[in-house]
């Protein structure tokens, strides 16, 4: 990638000449950035400008064939529309003149009304019937793309977008992203061989045990995460929630295949026990051993036959070692009744040392306007925490800001490191990472209404 | 995939003498780049921290300081082996407190023969633990002494750091140099656009999440070059006083 992109400067495809318009982010291989195809009509495209690899590492040029090769199956199959392809695929110098280096690019179809599953979990007010149905389409997705030979490898809820789609019944499409380092099943990946390698890419809290123990990962590796997912979609959280922070207690737990049992948050057929059902085909997705998972498709079928009513046929792929029974119906704890709703408020008092203010939709709050009710805001930063505030349920959550800062915010005492709904009398304030002091106390109070 | 969250870390800084005016905001960001990292709620880390500050002249002197070593010190420590158990603390304020104490401001700038040496730092195995080098100079390689040996040697130190599994930053004014150096792989090369203000126009904060973000989420390799591998002969400069060393 580096040197930095710079903004208004084009970039020489083999299909366009790209001008960059904005960064989107900034990931551990690549940049993303929003840009202009200048030879297609000014066609807003996702362009992708890689820090690794380079075209320095040793295998660099297989790399390019192999990734050529995963776009030309997954076009040619009925998984492209599940994916977001590669629309070029390119190796140009960024700041020609100044240096001769060169790096890879790759440009995409822009996606403008999407969103992540990562968003719809976070938001935790989507209805079971919808969780249902992102499920499903998001289990033919990825039986689509393993049918044609490819594995995704790096499975999570931030790579699978949702889309509206009119044409289909459901209305809606996943599309998987971040394919860069998908493998076939049938073709080693080029940057696992030679002086430079370098294993498999996933993400900590959702590699598989294939990715733990440095194994190729497998078709059998995309389901052990599907099932973390849909334990998150349709369960009761990240199976492996305790743990996932932490590197090696996350290896031991999944490898020894100990994981949350799953319970589903409602039912399937209209039934508890098919529900129940269910979440047994999770749990066997989470199983160390590969052969003891079922496949995509018969994860799919199940899923389909159970919430129809139907029993589900017996997974043919799987063996489940002795050790590791599934658990019976009656083994796993029935949901917990769900919390009482908990006060409803139109808007929200903050109120420190010199001032107050009222609040009545989501904002970013940080040391400029925190100095209007602080004489300790200079402890805050410029973006210290949001407050966010759910319309619909008229419910106000404090949100960590997604970057370190100086000092951690604090939530009646404890760091605020997840969204965290509200409550009247909680009280906000800036803690010392190091000294563990606390300034800057801010009230919370809800007003039901003005 | 031991180690996820184990790293070793050496800052290469410049400790010239146009350097004088920042130096102090540079420390601090550091400081607090550390700290922060320590603090990371998210995960448990195994962090050691070194940094190499230099200063250099046309005559081929350097004067290399580190938090515990300096001059033919440190060079023997990490050519030689002698005292290497002295190369890298996970004190932070042990550090600071030598970016404050020990190190004087004067000189030129080799840059790249600095950041070779950086890249010889005992480090421990790549299969177990993230190595990473941040470079931070105000001043572009071309200004500098002995430009073109430098820049002949990037080539060799593209190929010696990704032996050696490092992971480069680099924070410096734009530099036909830095650029070719960023052809490495996974290098961030952060150009600044001003270098009067001490650095403020660098989002540490940002430099810390993207640290943070590479050690915690890449996978670690061993097979990595282990041994020190001088582009510039380190192994061969001899000392001419306490601080300093020559070689060119």
């Amino acid at each position: 990638m580096p040197p930095n992109p710079k903004i208004g400067s084009v970039i020489n495809g083999r299909k366009g000449r790209y001008e960059l318009v904005r960064e989107i982010t900034q990931g551990n291989m690549a940049w993303s950035l929003e840009a202009r195809d200048l030879d297609h009509g000014n066609r807003k495209v996702f362009l992708k400008y890689y820090k690794s690899p380079t075209p320095t590492v040793d295998w660099y040029e297989g790399y390019v064939r192999y990734v050529e090769e995963i776009n030309r199956r997954l076009e040619q199959s009925s998984a492209a529309q599940y994916c977001v392809l590669s629309t070029d695929l390119f190796t140009a110098n960024p700041r020609p003149g100044m240096c001769r280096s060169e790096f890879l690019y790759q440009t995409y179809d822009f996606i403008e009304s999407g969103y992540d599953l990562r968003g719809l979990l976070d938001r935790g007010d989507t209805s079971w019937e919808k969780r249902k149905t992102m499920a499903k389409v998001f289990l033919v997705a990825m039986k689509k793309i393993h049918a044609s030979g490819v594995v995704h490898c790096d499975l999570k809820p931030e790579n699978v977008q949702m889309l509206p789609d009119a044409s289909v019944k459901v209305g809606l499409i996943p599309r998987m992203i971040d394919m860069d380092r998908s493998i076939l099943s049938d073709v080693e990946a080029p940057w696992t061989r030679g002086e430079m390698k370098e294993g498999y890419t996933g993400t900590p809290g959702y590699l598989s045990p294939e990715h733990l123990r440095g194994e190729k990962p497998t078709t059998a590796s995309d389901v052990f995460t599907i099932g973390i997912i849909l334990g998150e979609l349709l369960g009761n959280g990240h199976p492996f929630d305790r743990v996932r922070g932490d590197a090696a207690a996350y290896k031991d737990a999944v490898l020894a295949g100990r994981f949350t049992p799953v319970r589903l948050q409602g039912p399937l057929g209209e039934s508890d026990e098919f529900a129940a059902e269910f979440a047994r085909w999770i749990q066997l997705c989470l199983q160390p051993t590969a052969a003891a998972r079922p496949t995509c498709e018969e994860l799919h079928k199940a899923l389909l036959q159970l919430d129809k009513g139907n029993p589900a046929p017996a997974p043919e792929t799987t063996s489940l070692p002795p050790d590791m029974p599934p658990l019976p119906p009656e083994a796993i704890p029935t949901p917990e009744k769900k919390e009482p709703a908990g006060p409803r408020a139109i808007a929200l008092k903050l109120e420190g040392d010199t001032g107050r203010l009222i609040q009545r939709f989501s904002m970013d709050f940080g040391s400029n306007i925190l100095g209007a009710v602080s004489s300790q805001a200079r402890f805050a930063e410029k973006e210290q925490f949001r407050l966010e505030y759910l319309p619909e349920a008229q419910e106000w959550y404090a949100v960590p800001v997604a970057r370190v800062t100086k000092n951690l915010t604090a939530l009646n005492g404890s760091p605020l490191t997840e969204r965290t709904r509200l409550a009247d009398g909680d009280v906000i304030c800036m803690l010392g990472r190091s000294s563990g002091k606390t300034a800057m106390e801010l009230r919370v109070s809800l007003i039901p209404q003005m | 995939m031991a180690g996820r969250n184990c790293a070793d870390i050496v800052f290469c800084i410049d400790a010239s003498g146009s350097m004088k005016p920042c130096f102090d905001a540079v420390r601090r960001n550091i400081a607090d780049l550390m700290i922060g990292l320590q603090a990371d709620g998210q995960t448990s880390w195994d962090v050691r921290y070194d940094f190499l500050a230099f200063q250099d002249n046309e005559e081929g002197v350097h004067g290399y300081t580190s938090t515990r070593l300096a001059g033919v010190s440190l060079i023997n420590a990490i050519y030689q082996g002698k005292d290497r158990d002295k190369l890298f603390t996970r004190n932070t304020e042990e550090l600071c407190t030598a970016l404050q104490t020990r190190v004087e401001i004067e000189g030129d700038e080799q840059q790249l023969t600095a950041l070779d040496t950086a890249m010889d730092f005992p480090w421990r195995s790549s299969g177990d633990c993230h190595r990473v080098v941040v470079l931070l100079t105000d001043e572009p390689v071309e200004t500098g002494v002995f430009v073109e040996k430098q820049k002949a040697a990037i080539d060799r130190m593209i190929q010696k750091a990704q032996n050696k599994r490092i992971k480069l930053f680099i924070i410096a004014p734009e530099s036909e140099a830095f650029f070719e150096l960023s052809a490495l792989d996974r290098c961030e090369y952060t150009d600044l656009q001003n270098t009067q203000d001490g650095m403020r126009s660098v989002d540490f904060s940002k430099l810390l999440q993207t640290i943070g973000k590479s050690v915690s989420v890449s996978q670690n390799y061993s097979g990595g070059e282990e041994e020190p591998s001088p582009c510039f002969g380190q192994d061969e400069w001899g000392g001419c006083s306490d601080a300093t060393f020559t070689g060119s």
